[in-house]
């Protein structure tokens, strides 16, 4: 069996700031302060009849760039609903930097920024309105936020809906940066961009990454970027988790002779994949 | 404090973002005058509806888009990922909707308040109307967001939403005609604006619910909704059938006496003015057995107007209620089967109203300042035909048992005249229909006999004189001295001087005044006078039959809170000082006559088939002042029945007052 996936994520190209999550051998994937930043255990959520995640359990270490992958409609924008207390899951514990996002969601959301799939920020409302609007609710200076926003070239007198995909993606990303979350979460951030704004986005995320203790949980079905960012790796498949575990032990164990590539697009078996969960968080830990 | 500080960052943030919107206030504030030249329409009603309209129009619409779009599409997550509790969101969006409706309609009519300056009568816009719009534009956003909520989801909780919302709109509807029966429109009114204002409260309730439960789910935001919703309809329907219910039933000590029980003649019906200080005001109408059967919602002291058979209605004149204000309605209740209708009444009091019977109909006197007649209806307008005009003509309407009515009055002044006159105008009561008929017109037929009263310009400060009929064709008058009893032709068949007829009680001014009159049945009259002993101020109560007084009885009391006579007994009721302000009695004198010979024919029993009873409670163990009378003193009021042949009280009924 071929490996698609090259070491593209190569430490080199990650800031030599990186929790021992980087450095270490796939050992230490708690990113070092062996804490959990997002813990859900048996978690299952519908709508309506339709399952959509079920039962599933997942350990996000502190420190960690976290990737939840997995094919369209499998569950990825509903867990980070569900994270960020947008949803409410029908069963299971879920668990945010130690508060439940359903019961806690006001508070949780000072310390997390949230970058969702769709933008969805008000599309008549300036970029220097957005900008005092997060300032005076995260305690931030609005100018330290215009100096974000102005870094990336991004016209404050403009208007949210007059902005191109890209940049309305980079704007959502640098007002959920702005009051020095602890988690960062973004659902699908670069679906739809081009290849500029793409490169863009990602500069700025490793930037920040790079400049301080981040926890970073992001959804994508594009493995060149799980590769490029990514420290750990869920796999959805069918509501459940397929997969999950340090990338890197991930990338060696290849214990049932497929590759994550595979073990997304579910070939090979229709189950998710037994003893692999265990296999690479065993291998983790 | 910072809980509020990001809710006004909130609310400046989505005011900025709507400013916009201010500007149609201002196309509509410059185009009122436009309108106003071209059409000629008054500058200010013009601009204050234009402004009313964009205003209302706007919050309707920020209303429906208030949050509910965006939850179906997920944008609300914009807020809802900020750090601000999830009722800050609807509320910053609603009075974010509501202060640019607010700011529009003030735009809009800017400019004519401005032109009012210049004299410009027309273009003022009155305050009131301000205020109007001002609350017009809250209600609206409201409006818009429940409607968007309820239909805008499209779900399955549509369906119980509006099932909620009938299904109580149907139970209360039910309860209607109940309480229209009781006369209790004024407690239905008060009891729907519960309701509605409950429901509000619960749909407010429930649109908080849908953001801070629902997120960015819809569905799960409107099953909160609903949820909230019905349990908020259920909580008014529950409270709203336990006040009808409280209302309906008031408690026995929640009830005063008004005075003496009147009776009809020809079946065991009997009114008792008992008035209740909460919801409605007015005579119950009790029926042998004295269960409560009936209140009326009526005041002004008109009471319930029984018929002599009583038997299809009871007729009140002009009814009025602190709720709807509805003046000049009578009310006709159909005794057997409890239905009660309401007819619209001319404009107008009645100066006397009589009616017949059998109660379908009813004659009327109407006066106007010094003017009395009875009056013509046409289109509305009421005119007096051929008016008696007096100085202080004080008028006594009678109906008579052949079908015929007859109005006698009293003019005086220098000279005091009694007159009658046959034919007055008979209404038919809309038992059946609130179609308004005026029968046929009085047609007079001159005066009668004259009375002269040299002691009536000494000051007086109550009515100076009433007249009652008795059988034989004779009536009495009574005076503040005297009663006079004259025949038809107005000839005087025998005085009763020097006696302060009636009750005599303080009024407003510290002066006396005199309740009532006597009491009078068939041949025989009763009534109390005002006297002064040892022992204070008391009444005393006196018959007759002949024009000779019979013996009397005290009662010690200041408030005489009436008089009546049943089958050979009189009785009165009298207050003390103490409870006079809540005009509760707590004395009650009985006076048996036996020496009286009632004719049962004309002055049939009060009490149906059971003559003997009599109906306020009297306390056993006091004795009788004298041998032959029974006399008790009570310190609690109530109604009983009381066998004057087999001994005291039988059953305790209704009380009244407090212990």
């Amino acid at each position: 069996m071929s490996r698609t996936i090259e070491s593209g994520i190569e430490p080199a190209n990650l800031p030599a700031t990186r929790p021992a999550v980087f450095s270490a051998e796939g050992v230490d994937r708690d990113g070092g302060s062996g804490e959990t930043a997002v813990r859900v255990s048996g978690l299952t959520f519908r709508y309506g009849r339709r399952p959509v995640l079920d039962d599933i359990d997942l350990d996000v270490p502190a420190g960690s760039s976290y990737a939840v992958v997995g094919r369209n409609g499998v569950g990825k924008t509903s867990l980070v609903h569900l994270l960020c207390g947008l949803r409410s899951p029908e069963r299971g514990e879920l668990t945010v930097l130690g508060r439940d996002p359903a019961l806690h969601r006001a508070q949780l959301v000072e310390e997390i920024g949230v970058v969702l799939e769709r933008p969805t920020a008000p599309p008549d409302a300036t970029l220097a309105s957005l900008a005092r609007l997060t300032g005076t609710l995260r305690d931030v200076p609005v100018d330290t936020i215009c100096s974000r926003l102005a870094r990336w070239d991004l016209p404050l007198g403009s208007r949210f809906g007059e902005l191109s995909r890209g940049q309305q993606g980079q704007v959502g990303l640098q007002l959920a940066l702005a009051g020095a979350p602890r988690l960062l979460v973004l659902d699908d951030p670069f679906l739809g961009l081009d290849v500029v704004a793409r490169a863009e986005l990602v500069e700025a995320l490793i930037e920040e990454m790079a400049q301080r203790d981040l926890t970073v949980l992001f959804t994508s079905h594009d493995l060149d970027l799980v590769h490029r960012l990514a420290t750990h790796v869920a796999v959805l498949r069918g509501g459940r988790v397929a997969a999950s575990g340090p990338l890197d032990a991930m990338l060696r164990a290849e214990s049932d002779g497929r590759s994550l590539e595979e073990i997304l697009a579910g070939s090979g078996a229709d189950e998710p994949v037994a003893g692999s969960q265990h296999a690479m968080t065993g291998g983790g830990t | 404090m910072r809980s509020i500080s990001r809710l006004l960052a909130v609310l400046r943030f989505e005011l900025v973002r709507r400013r916009r919107l201010l500007l149609g206030g201002v196309l509509a504030g410059l185009l009122a005058p436009l309108l106003a030249w071209a059409t000629g329409a008054p500058l200010g009603v013009l601009a204050a509806s234009l402004g009313l309209a964009v205003a209302a129009g706007t919050g309707l619409l920020l209303g429906i888009h208030a949050f509910v779009p965006e939850q179906l599409d997920g944008r609300l997550a914009f807020l809802l990922l900020q750090p601000l509790p999830a009722a800050a969101i609807p509320l910053a969006r609603g009075l974010t909707a509501s202060l640019i409706g607010i700011g529009q309609y003030l735009l809009a009519l800017l400019p004519t308040l401005a032109l009012a300056d210049f004299a410009t009568t027309d273009a003022s816009v009155p305050f009131e109307v301000l205020v109007l719009g001002a609350a017009a534009v809250p209600a609206a956003v409201f409006l818009g967001s429940l409607l968007a909520m309820v239909l805008g989801t499209r779900d399955r909780w549509t369906v119980l939403d509006l099932a909620a919302m009938a299904f109580v709109t149907v139970v209360l509807l039910g309860l209607a005609p109940s309480l229209d029966s009781l006369g209790l429109e004024a407690v239905f009114g008060l009891a729907a604006i519960g309701v509605v204002f409950l429901a509000l409260l619960g749909a407010a309730w429930g649109l908080v619910a849908a953001v801070s439960r629902g997120r960015i789910d819809a569905r799960r935001g409107h099953r909160a909704f609903t949820a909230r919703l019905a349990s908020a309809l259920l909580v008014a329907l529950a409270a709203a059938s336990l006040f009808l219910a409280w209302a309906s039933s008031p408690p026995s000590g929640a009830l005063a006496v008004g005075g003496a029980a009147r009776t009809a003649t020809g079946n065991p019906w009997i009114v008792l003015p008992l008035f209740s200080p909460y919801w409605h005001e007015g005579p119950e109408l009790l029926r042998q057995g004295y269960e409560r059967s009936h209140a009326f919602p009526v005041a002004g002291g008109k009471g319930v107007a029984l018929p002599g058979e009583a038997r299809r209605a009871v007729p009140l004149a002009d009814s009025s209620s602190v709720v709807w204000l509805a003046d000049g309605a009578l009310h006709v209740l159909d005794l057997e089967t409890g239905q009660r209708s309401r007819a619209a009444w001319p404009s107008g009091d009645p100066r006397a109203s009589s009616p017949s019977p059998d109660g379908r109909r009813i004659a009327a006197l109407f006066s106007s300042r010094d003017e009395h007649g009875v009056p013509r209806w046409s289109a509305e307008v009421r005119s007096v035909d051929d008016p008696v005009v007096g100085h202080r003509l004080e008028l006594e309407g009678v109906a008579r048992l052949d079908g015929e009515a007859r109005v006698e009055w009293l003019e005086h002044g220098p000279r005091f005249t009694v007159a009658q006159e046959e034919g007055l105008a008979w209404f038919d009561l809309p038992v059946a229909s609130d179609a308004e008929r005026p029968d046929r017109e009085m047609a007079a037929t001159g005066r009668a006999g004259r009375i002269d009263f040299p002691s009536l310009l000494r000051p007086w400060g109550g009515e100076p004189g009433v007249l009652h009929e008795l059988s034989g064709e004779r009536s009495a008058l009574s005076t503040p001295d005297e009663i006079v009893v004259v025949d038809r032709l107005g000839d005087v068949l025998w005085r009763l001087p020097s006696l302060r007829l009636g009750g005599l009680g303080p009024d407003s001014a510290g002066t006396k005044r005199r309740f009532g009159g006597p009491v009078w049945r068939g041949d025989h009259l009763l009534w109390l006078t005002l006297a002064w002993t040892r022992e204070g101020r008391t009444f005393e109560l006196h018959a007759t039959s002949d024009g000779e007084a019979v013996t009397t009885v005290a009662l010690p009391g200041w408030i005489s809170l009436g008089a009546t006579l049943a089958d050979g007994s009189g009785i009165a009721v009298v207050a003390p000082p103490d409870s006079s302000h809540e005009r509760t009695p707590t004395q009650v004198g009985v006076l048996r006559l036996p020496e009286l010979r009632l004719e049962l024919r004309d002055a049939p029993p009060p009490l149906g088939e059971t003559p003997h009873n009599a109906y306020f409670r009297l306390e056993p163990g006091v004795e009788p002042r004298q041998a032959d009378q029974q006399l008790v003193h009570v310190d609690v009021v109530a109604v009983v029945r009381v066998d004057f042949a087999a001994g005291f009280r039988q059953e305790v009924v209704f009380e009244t007052g407090s212990e």
